[in-house]
Parts: structure tokens; sequence; C-alpha cells
């Protein structure tokens, strides 16, 4: 291998740190960058910076946000009584892609684990039945995953908030849309004919 | 080991990379065994809804020539045991045997014992058997199975037997794993104490099998009495305690 200068090495190392980045990869990155117009890399450089500087969690739902109040939990429009519960920002993400939830959302940042020693203390718990007893909020919408951790989470909420007047509903889970059925394993199956509706 | 063809209950799930699972499973036939699933997440098609935790499944999987970790071929679904999740209690439960054979069986050799104890168990969870009895099963056998039955015959400082120790109540020596008279506990009476009724119970599951167990009846303070000796002796002698026994402690205090 060529030796480069000592900081383009070091530019090298720290980008084959990153996901999916091999040391070819890390290499082309570098020659480009050191080709590329001064004003171009220092805003890749600033926004870097920027990243762990500005964004910290939103202080109501824990959502990630440049501001105190993330723009969601700041915008008037949206509906602050129902809240949709959900395992990561990504999944928030989604669920507003999707454009069909116009209400506020609370971010666990994770989600019981009893064999990690993940319990209800490390993950945003404490924090959503706060939200709930202080009023006003008219649903809690458990939107956390199938699996045996999402399901966990979920029945511990609805638990944790029954003594409280709110409404506590699960997303719906079944059949995929253009699914095939013969790809669709038994428990999802069972759930989606238990979760039949008129049509 | 280049291919091979067993059922498998599974213990483990951590994400790997994008799109990849890797599953520590229990097998019948090769013991406890690590294996990663390729495009698990990735693909609805490629294990729908195989790979969750507790789940009986029957698999093929197969060593890379080069070495390192089996890859999963195939997987169907044997028995879900899909009534264990979404209920806190069950989930705990299932949460802390589990842990129990991860932490305390080596790689690649079978056990076919622990292997049917754990679905047999798995099995009663999801058919609403109580859970803290099924526990104590599971416990007592475990403990049998891996060679650390604890001695409840007999005082195990002066060897005198259960039918001729005085006293309805006994101590435990953890350290020595047996019974402790009254006559020779020493210094403050000890935080928990068994029965007589108790460890006669213990003994009657200790010498019988699987089959028998459902005829097994116990007492509200037997089950209390079993569950702080069985849970204190386990901690001791794994050298920690398990992480899901706290969450199993946890959600206790809440049902009560
Ligand atoms: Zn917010
Ligand atoms: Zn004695």
């Amino acid at each position: 291998m060529i030796q480069y200068p000592a900081s383009i090495t070091r530019l090298i190392r720290n980008l084959s740190k990153l996901p999916g980045i091999g040391e070819k990869s890390a290499e082309r990155l570098a020659m480009y960058l050191l080709q590329a117009r001064k004003d171009q890399v220092v805003e890749l450089a600033d926004s870097l910076k920027d990243l762990k500087e500005k964004v910290r969690l939103c202080r109501q739902c824990f959502a990630l946000s440049d501001e105190d109040l993330c723009k969601i939990c700041s915008d008037p429009a949206r509906d602050g009584a129902v809240i949709c519960v959900v395992e990561h920002p990504v999944d928030m993400i989604a669920i507003e892609k999707s454009a069909s939830f116009n209400g506020h959302y609370h971010v666990l940042q994770g989600l019981l684990s009893p064999m990690d020693g993940i319990g209800p203390e490390d993950i945003r718990i404490r924090e959503l039945i706060g939200r709930v007893s202080k009023g006003g909020v008219r649903e809690v919408i458990i939107a956390t995953g199938t699996n045996v951790e999402g399901e966990t989470t979920a029945a511990y909420i609805r638990e944790q908030l029954a003594g409280y007047h709110v409404r506590v509903t699960r997303i719906a889970s079944g059949v995929p849309m253009g699914g095939e059925l013969k790809y669709v394993d038994q428990v999802t199956l069972k759930k989606a004919l238990e979760g039949r509706h008129a049509v | 080991m280049s291919s091979i063809s067993t059922a498998g209950i599974l213990l483990r799930r951590i994400e790997y990379g994008d799109h990849d699972l890797i599953l520590t499973l229990l097998t019948q036939d090769y013991g406890k065994i690590s294996m990663i699933a390729k495009f698990a997440r990735k693909s609805r098609k490629r294990f729908p809804g195989t790979l969750e935790l507790f789940s009986e499944i029957t698999l093929v999987g197969v060593s890379p020539r080069k070495g390192g970790m089996p890859v999963l071929q195939e997987a169907a679904l044997k028995q879900p045991f899909a009534g264990i999740r979404g209920n806190l209690l069950k989930t705990a439960y299932a949460s802390y045997w589990s842990e129990l054979v991860l932490t305390w069986l080596e790689e690649q050799k079978a056990q076919k014992n622990i292997y049917r104890l754990l679905r047999y168990c798995l099995g009663a969870l999801d058919a609403g058997q109580p859970p803290a009895v099924t526990s104590i099963v599971f416990q007592l056998y475990f403990l049998q199975f891996s060679g650390l039955s604890p001695n409840l015959r007999q005082c195990g400082r002066c060897r005198g037997a259960l039918e001729k120790l005085p006293g309805e109540k006994f101590g435990f020596d953890l350290e020595k794993g047996g019974l402790v008279c009254k006559g020779c506990l020493t210094g403050k009476t000890p935080e928990w104490q068994l029965s007589r009724g108790t460890v006669k119970q213990l003994l009657w599951i200790q010498a019988g099998n699987l089959k028998n167990i459902r005829r097994l009846r116990f007492t509200e303070p037997a089950i209390k009495e079993s569950q702080m000796f069985l849970e204190a002796f386990i901690p001791y002698h794994l050298g920690r305690e398990p992480k899901s026994l706290k969450f199993l402690n946890h959600i206790r205090q809440l049902g009560s």
C-alpha cells in the first residue's frame, strides 16, 4: 500500500469506522474530499460538528431535535391528546412518512428485555406515565414491534396505565400489504383472523 | 458438524448488521448453538415469524467450509408457545429459565434432558399452568441435570436424616448445598427457612419425573419458601444474579 501523509491516513482510518465502509471505500472517499472544493468540505465538517453539538432529545417526547421542544411537540396543529409510543426515533419517522397520524409521540429509547437486564427504569416509561398523569391525554397508542420485547413493553405500559382515565390501544398486526398468505406464519395469521373487521 | 438438521428452542436473538440476526438456540441433538440467520430482518419471506424468542423450530444449519458461525438455512415453526409473549409474568419466567440455560450450558454439548425440560416448562406456561410452580420444577430438575442438586435428605452438618431431625423448620447452607437442622443452626435465624412439608414436596419432585408432575399440589407458603430457596441457591452457584431475576421480582411485586 502507498504510504499516504499522516493527515490522509487519519481520515481514511476514521472513515473506515463508519458502517458499511471498508478500507477501499474509505480511501476513495478521502481522495474525493481531497479534490473537492474547500467550502464543500468545510460544510461537511460543520454539519458533523453540529450533529453532536445541536442534536438533543426533545424534553417532552424524547425524539431527536435541534431545539428544547421538537417540531412536532411545538406544532399547534397537532393533537397533543393522542400519544403514539414507539421504540426508536426511526420508528417515529416511519409513521410520519405514512402521513396517517396527527398526534404527538413518545420515544421510549429502547424496549424491555429481561435477559439483557433492561428494565422499566432503563427506558422512558416513567416519563410517559408522567405525561399521562398531568392530564389532557385521551389516548395512548402503543406502536412497539411485535417481537417478544415489543409485546412485553406493550403489556407493561398497559398495566402501568390501567389506573388512569386514558384509552390505551395497540396497533393492529397481520398480513402485510401485497403479501401472500402462504408466507405468513401461524401466529400472525391467528392474530389477523382475531382482528378481522367487516368490509 | 458440516450440516445439521434438528429441533431447537430460541433463547437469544441479536440484531447483526442491517439485515441479519445472530441466534442462540438450545437444540435437541447438539445442545446450545449460535447461528447466523442471513437476511432474516430484511426479507419477510426468508423466515416468516419463525425466529421469535421461546419458539420451538425445526432447522437446518450449515457450517461454512472456511470455519465460522453456522448459517441457518431453513427454519419452520414447530411450537410458537405464543401464549407466553404479551404476558408479563410468563415472559419473565421464560426469560429467567432461558438465561439459566444460556449461562450454564456449554456450546455444542447435547443435553437432551434439559431440552425436554425447557420444552415441557414453556408448554406448561403457554397452557396456563401456574408459572411459580412450573419454575420450581424447572429449577430443581435443571440443577439435577447439571449435577448440582441440593441435598434435602439430611442435615449437611450433623448428617442426621430428615425424618429424625428435630423441629419443623430448617435452614440451608448455600455453600455446602445441604439442609441445616435446628440443632446445627448457629447465629441469628436465617432470612428464609424451609418447612418440613416443603422439603418433602421438593424431594418428591427430585425423585419423580416430568410425567407425574401434573399431580403436584403446592400450598401458597410452600411456593414462597421454595422460590426463596431456589432463587438464592441458583445465583449462589452461578456466581452472579441472573439479569432476568431482577425483572421477574419486579413483575411479581406488581402482581401482588
Ligand atoms: Zn417532542
Ligand atoms: Zn444438624
